[in-house]
C-alpha cells in the first residue's frame, strides 16, 4: 500500500517528530534525576522535585492566577469576538476589510511591546489594576485567534440555514443562539483552546505586570530558574504538559479533535 | 392558505440600477405559479422580498387582503423551500421539521403529532432521527419541504427547489410537489429557470425580464400567445420576421418584400412576425403564406432534423419530423400557416 513517496514523507515526518519530542522527552527524564542539577545522564530516581514544586509558593499562586487570567481572558475574547465576526460576515458593512485586519493587528505587533505599552499606559499612566491590565493584555493575545477560526467557519456556514429558521418563525436574536452558535460549536471550543493555552503560557506580556502584587506562573517559572538550576523546573513543566495532555484529552472525549480541525 | 397580491413592487439597491420595477401579479387561494426568467432577471429577489428576507424599495404585499409590507419575515408564517435546502445541520430530520413548532410554542404532544403527520406524508418517517448529512439530495429535499409545510403556512415560497437534483429524480419530486400541493389545495409560489419544469407543473406562469415582468398567464396561453419577443424567444420562437406600418394591407394581411403573409390574428401594431421551427412545413401543398429559400445548414436531434434554410425574408430555423435528411444546397418552399404565424407588438 505504502508507494515510495509515503515513505519518504513517513520518515521524514517521523525526524521532525522526533526533533519536537526528544527535548520534551529529556526533561520528562531530568525532572526524575537525583542530581541537584539538570543533568544527563541521571543517576538515580527520586520524586522529590515534584513535591519541591509544591514548596514553592509562587509556582501555587502563579498557577492559581495564570489559570484564572486564561479563563476570563479567553472568555472575553469569545464574548466580544463572536458577535464581532458575526457583523463583519453577515452584513455588507463598508470597510469590513479593515475591520478584519484591525482585529488581527495585534499578531503584528512584538508581544514584549504590547506588554511594555500596556505597563506605561495602563498601570504608569491610567493607575490601573495590575490584574485588569493583565487582563486586557491577554485579551488582545487572544483575540486574533476568535476572529481567525471564527471568521472561517462563519464563512462555510450556509447562510440560508439562518434564514430559514428566521422564515419557520425564529427573530434573528433567537436565531443567534438556535442556529448560529450550534453550528460553529467545535470553532469556538477550538479558538477557546488556543485562547486558553497561549494565554496560559503567555510570558512577554505577564513578564511586565509581574510583581509582588501578582505572580504568573511562566513568569516564575523564569524566575526560579534564573536562581536554582535544580530539576523542579523539569518536574513543573512535566505537570503542565500533562495538565495540557489532559484537556487535549477531555476535548476529545466530548466532541472529537476532529471536528475541531474540520 | 391564502391569496397573495403583489402591487408595484420596486427594488434597488444603489438608488439607481433597477433590479425590480413595476412589479405586480396575484396568486389566487390554491393556485401554483412559477416566475421564469433567465438568471439575474430578479425572479430570487422577487421570492426573497415575498418572504420578508430582502427589504423591497416601494411597493406592497398583501396576504388575503392584509398588508404585510412590514410585517418582520419571522412573523409572516409563509413556508420556503431554498436552493441548498438549508436544512438545520445539527439537527435531526425530526427537529428539523419541528422546528417552526418550536418556535410557535405548540404543546410537546402536538408537535409529536404534526411532525409524524407529515413525515408520514412525505414518506420520511423511518428517517426521523437521521441527521441531514446522511441524507440524500432527493431526501433532503423531502425533509424541507416538510419542514415548510408543517406549521400549515399561509403560502409556499420554492426557490429553484430542484435545481441541485440530477434529471430523473427532478421529474420525480415535480410530480410530487404538484400532487402535494393539489392535495392540500397549497397556494405556491416556485422560482425557476427551468421552462419545461415550470410549464409542467404550473397554474400560471410569470415570465420575468431585467426586473419587469414580461407576462404572466396561464401555460398555454404563453406557449400558443407570446405577448413580447423576448417571451417568444425564451420558449422556443426561434424564427422573427420585423415589420412596419408600411408592410400592413389590412388587419390580416402582410405583404413583406413581395411575400404576401395572412395571420388568423390581428396584426395591429405588429412591429414582428413570429413561428416556432416546427410549426413551419417544407414543400407542402399550399399556395398560402408561402416562399422558397434554399438550405444552407443541418443539424440532426434525434426525433427530428434541424434546417436552417436562407429565404428573401432572412434565415429561418425549421424542425422536421422525417425519415430522410434533406441535403445543404437543396431548394425548398416553405409554408408558414397562418394559424401559427404571431404578430407580436412588443
Amino acid at each position: 500500500m505504502l508507494n515510495r513517496k509515503n515513505k519518504t514523507l513517513t520518515i521524514i515526518s517521523l525526524i521532525i517528530l522526533a526533533l519536537i519530542m526528544l527535548p520534551l522527552v529529556l526533561v520528562v527524564i531530568t525532572s526524575f534525576n537525583n542530581q541537584s542539577s539538570i543533568s544527563l545522564p541521571i543517576t538515580g530516581f527520586t520524586l522529590s522535585w515534584y513535591s519541591n514544586i509544591f514548596q514553592q509558593p509562587d509556582f501555587i499562586t502563579g498557577f492559581e492566577s495564570s489559570l484564572l487570567v486564561a479563563l476570563i481572558a479567553s472568555f472575553l475574547a469569545l464574548i466580544i469576538g463572536i458577535p464581532a465576526v458575526y457583523a463583519l460576515t453577515r452584513y455588507n458593512l463598508q470597510h469590513a476589510a479593515w475591520f478584519q485586519s484591525f482585529f488581527l493587528s495585534s499578531t503584528l505587533i512584538p508581544e514584549i511591546v504590547i506588554g511594555f505599552a500596556l505597563y506605561q499606559t495602563a498601570v504608569i499612566t491610567f493607575k490601573m489594576p495590575v490584574f485588569i491590565s493583565l487582563i486586557i493584555g491577554h485579551f488582545l493575545l487572544c483575540l486574533p485567534y476568535v476572529i481567525r477560526l471564527i471568521t472561517a467557519s462563519m464563512l462555510m456556514m450556509d447562510s440560508h440555514i439562518e434564514e430559514a429558521s428566521w422564515v419557520c418563525g425564529c427573530s434573528p436574536k433567537k436565531a443567534f443562539f438556535l442556529i448560529v452558535l450550534p453550528n460553529i460549536k467545535s470553532s469556538i471550543i477550538a479558538a477557546f483552546m488556543m485562547c486558553f493555552i497561549n494565554s496560559f503560557n503567555n510570558i512577554p506580556i505577564s513578564l511586565f505586570m509581574n510583581g509582588p502584587s501578582l505572580t504568573m506562573l511562566p513568569p516564575a517559572i523564569l524566575n526560579y530558574l534564573q536562581n536554582n538550576y535544580d530539576p523542579t523546573v523539569s518536574a513543573i513543566s512535566v505537570v503542565l504538559m500533562v495538565f495540557t495532555a489532559l484537556m487535549m484529552f477531555l476535548v476529545e472525549k466530548v466532541i472529537g479533535i476532529s471536528n475541531i480541525t474540520k | 392558505m391564502a391569496n397573495l397580491e403583489v402591487k408595484n413592487l420596486a427594488k434597488s439597491y444603489d438608488g439607481k440600477t433597477k433590479v425590480l420595477q413595476d412589479i405586480s401579479f396575484t396568486i389566487e387561494n390554491g393556485e401554483l405559479v412559477s416566475i421564469l426568467g433567465p438568471s439575474g432577471c430578479g425572479k430570487t429577489t422577487t421570492l426573497r422580498i415575498i418572504a420578508g428576507l430582502i427589504q423591497e424599495t416601494a411597493g406592497q404585499i398583501l396576504v388575503n387582503g392584509k398588508d404585510i409590507t412590514k410585517t418582520p419575515v419571522y412573523k409572516r408564517n409563509f413556508g420556503m423551500v431554498f436552493q441548498s435546502y438549508a436544512l438545520f445541520p445539527h439537527l435531526s430530520v425530526f427537529d428539523n421539521v419541528a422546528f417552526g413548532l418550536k418556535m410557535h410554542k405548540l404543546s410537546k404532544q402536538e408537535i409529536n403529532e404534526k411532525v409524524s403527520g407529515i413525515l408520514e406524508m412525505t414518506g420520511l418517517s423511518d428517517l426521523a432521527s437521521q441527521f441531514p448529512a446522511q441524507l440524500s439530495g432527493g431526501q433532503q429535499q423531502r425533509v424541507s419541504l416538510a419542514r415548510a409545510l408543517v406549521t400549515n403556512p399561509e403560502m409556499l415560497l420554492m426557490d429553484e427547489p430542484l435545481s441541485n437534483l440530477d434529471a430523473k429524480l427532478r421529474l420525480k419530486m415535480r410530480e410530487e410537489i404538484r400532487k402535494l400541493q393539489q392535495e392540500m389545495k397549497m397556494t405556491v409560489l416556485f422560482v425557476t429557470h427551468d421552462q419545461q419544469e415550470c410549464f409542467a407543473i404550473s397554474d400560471k406562469v410569470l415570465i420575468m425580464n431585467q426586473g419587469r415582468i414580461e407576462q404572466f398567464d396561464r401555460p398555454e396561453n404563453i406557449f400558443h400567445h407570446p405577448r413580447t419577443e423576448y417571451v417568444a424567444r425564451f420558449i422556443g420562437y426561434d424564427n422573427f420576421i420585423p415589420v412596419n406600418a408600411d408592410n400592413r394591407q389590412d388587419s390580416y394581411h402582410i405583404a413583406v418584400k413581395g411575400t404576401r403573409l395572412t395571420t388568423e390574428e390581428n396584426n395591429e401594431n405588429a412591429k414582428v412576425l413570429t413561428i416556432r421551427p416546427e410549426n413551419i412545413q417544407l414543400n407542402a401543398d399550399s399556395t398560402e403564406n408561402t416562399l422558397t429559400g434554399t438550405i444552407t445548414g443541418r443539424e440532426y436531434l434525434g426525433q427530428s432534423f434541424k434546417y436552417t434554410i436562407h429565404s428573401e425574408l432572412g434565415d429561418f430555423q425549421v424542425e422536421e419530423a422525417r425519415q430522410k435528411m434533406r441535403s445543404s444546397g437543396d431548394e425548398v418552399k416553405l409554408t408558414l400557416r397562418a394559424k401559427h404565424l404571431h404578430p407580436l407588438s412588443e
